[in-house]
């Protein structure tokens, strides 16, 4: 067999949810209202359930209850070592979703438990991730 | 089909989709010159670097000047083929079509490097970027599902003893093994409540099958038709939706497949189902989605053997995901494939189930079941 070996770099844009991002990298939950049904989205959506694209962004005040959480060895696209990898669906307090966030430092916490946004500062910008700490 | 692994006897993808489209032809009894159209499946250019795999698989199996169409949908990537084959039927656009899928996720690239571009197969902005990966989503799915239901780790583990131990009959299948509960439970964690026996295989693999206007098949054999078919969509993340352990879309999919077959009563009337089990959890929330049992009920109805191969209801013959294997695009259609043979009585004989069964139901999804694509097949009389 013959190997084959390619290194592929993409530059990725954040596009619409670019406030979001930016948000993520600062610890501030950047979140869209819908004016027509009234439900606020965090992670954003960019078109709301009810069908309407013309959503507008507001604040969170980034506290959040952890719905479901899992654990195990990962690694994060683009990052070589494998580590302990902590994830968790968080109810932002003011949103009508969840959004899956990492848990830092990477204990488990119980279902039901306080957690609060702070910055994405491990990989720079932009910053991808919801990271989440127990408060 | 072939039979799906770890490829490592220097074969690619196109000598697998040569073997398995011929044998597809031969075995509906026709020629390749009746073949009026192919439907390719597969998930991901990355795994085997072809592009526009398609245009070369129609003159690889020898079927140019034909049409041709290439179906993706990740996990699903081979039943919507089977959909695309029987849209060509039902629209009368064509009479005979191939459907092959195929995939090369085993060999072709390293175990870390694919599982991080499955992580990239949900929303891979706002969810794979932060480290999601396909068992991470699912697990958190399953913690709600066994958080409702009071679902244990052992009713998890259970669905990996019985798949793989069908596996075990089945000479194609990538992982045949006896294992026990505690075998299951003492595996490796890989994200929690998932450990190494709850997940299925990113294995590689191909399958065919003809769909066709009407039988050609020998006379003696029973024919099988596509009595049903269903395909609906949830919200790709699991924080949109407000059931995220329900699998509201494949109940939607199933739905439509039953209403167009005519099956009112499933529980009752479905004979034997493949279902999508990427993992153990997927397998119990699939069987309950597809109204194949009440909700909360298929770990109960799985400890009294309701879906063993000696059962009512046998799910995953095959040893689905967890035992057969998993090449995405090759899934659906070796669900298809498995189904006909059952209901036709010409399956591997240590798992041909006894009993009359008339329908039989095969079930894939994309994501966490974000797009499902359901069919039933029927025994004609």
């Amino acid at each position: 067999m013959n190997d084959l070996r390619l290194c592929l770099e993409w530059a990725r844009g954040t596009g619409g949810l670019a406030p979001y991002f930016e948000g993520l990298g600062a610890g501030i939950a950047r979140a869209t209202c819908c004016p027509g049904c009234h439900r606020t989205w965090f992670p954003p959506r960019l078109a709301c359930t009810c069908g309407r694209v013309e959503l507008q962004w507001r604040t969170l005040p980034g506290s959040g209850i952890v719905r479901a959480v899992t654990a195990g060895p990962g690694r994060l696209p683009g990052e070589e070592p494998t580590r302990t990898l902590v994830l968790a669906l968080v109810a932002v307090e003011g949103a009508d979703n969840a959004v899956l966030g990492r848990i830092e430092p990477p204990i488990a916490p119980a279902v039901g438990a306080g957690v609060r946004l702070i910055a994405d500062t491990l990989r720079g910008r932009p910053a991808w991730s919801a990271v989440f700490t127990p408060c | 089909m072939t039979a799906f692994g770890r490829r490592s006897d220097g074969t690619s993808p196109r000598d697998w989709v040569r073997q398995v489209a011929q044998e597809a032809i031969r075995d509906a009894c026709i020629g390749p010159e009746q073949v009026d159209a192919l439907v390719v499946a597969t998930e991901s250019d990355f795994f085997w670097p072809q592009l526009c795999p398609g245009a070369l698989l129609v003159d690889e199996a020898g079927l140019v000047p034909r049409p041709v169409m290439r179906v993706e949908m990740g996990g699903a990537s081979g039943a919507m083929a089977i959909r695309a084959g029987t849209m060509h039927i039902l629209s009368g656009m064509h009479r005979n079509v191939l459907v092959v899928g195929y995939e090369q996720a085993a060999s072709g690239l390293p175990g870390d490097d694919v599982r991080t571009l499955y992580g990239l197969s949900f929303d891979a902005e706002l969810e794979g970027m932060a480290g999601a990966s396909a068992a991470s989503l699912y697990a958190l799915s399953a913690g709600l599902y066994m958080h409702e239901f009071g679902i244990t780790e052992r009713d998890l583990a259970r669905v990996s003893v019985k798949n793989h131990g069908n596996a075990v009959l089945n000479p194609l299948s990538h992982k045949p093994m006896q294992v026990s509960i505690e075998d299951v439970l003492a595996s490796r964690p890989v994200s929690s409540p998932y450990k190494l026996l709850d997940c299925s295989m990113i294995s590689d693999g191909a399958a065919a099958v003809v769909l066709a206007a009407e039988s050609f098949g020998p006379p003696r054999r029973p024919r099988v038709r596509i009595a049903g078919w269903g395909c609906a969509s949830d919200h790709s993340r699991l924080g949109d939706r407000a059931r995220p352990y329900a699998f509201e879309g494949k109940a939607r999919s199933a739905h439509q497949a039953y209403e167009k077959a005519g099956i009112t009563e499933p529980k009752r009337e479905v004979g034997l189902a493949e279902v999508y089990d990427a993992f153990t959890g997927a397998e119990l929330q699939g069987i309950e989605a597809l109204g194949l049992c009440d909700a909360g009920q298929a770990a109960r109805a799985l400890a009294e053997g309701r879906f063993d191969r000696g059962g009512v209801l046998p799910v995953n013959l095959s040893g689905g995901l967890l035992g057969q294997g998993g090449p995405p695009g090759a899934t659906g259609v070796a669900q298809v494939v498995t189904l006909a043979q059952v209901l036709q009585g010409r399956y591997w004989p240590g798992l041909q189930p006894g009993g009359e069964r008339r329908f039989g139901v095969a079930d894939a999804h994309s994501g966490v079941a974000s797009v499902s694509v359901t069919h039933v097949l029927e025994k004609l009389p």
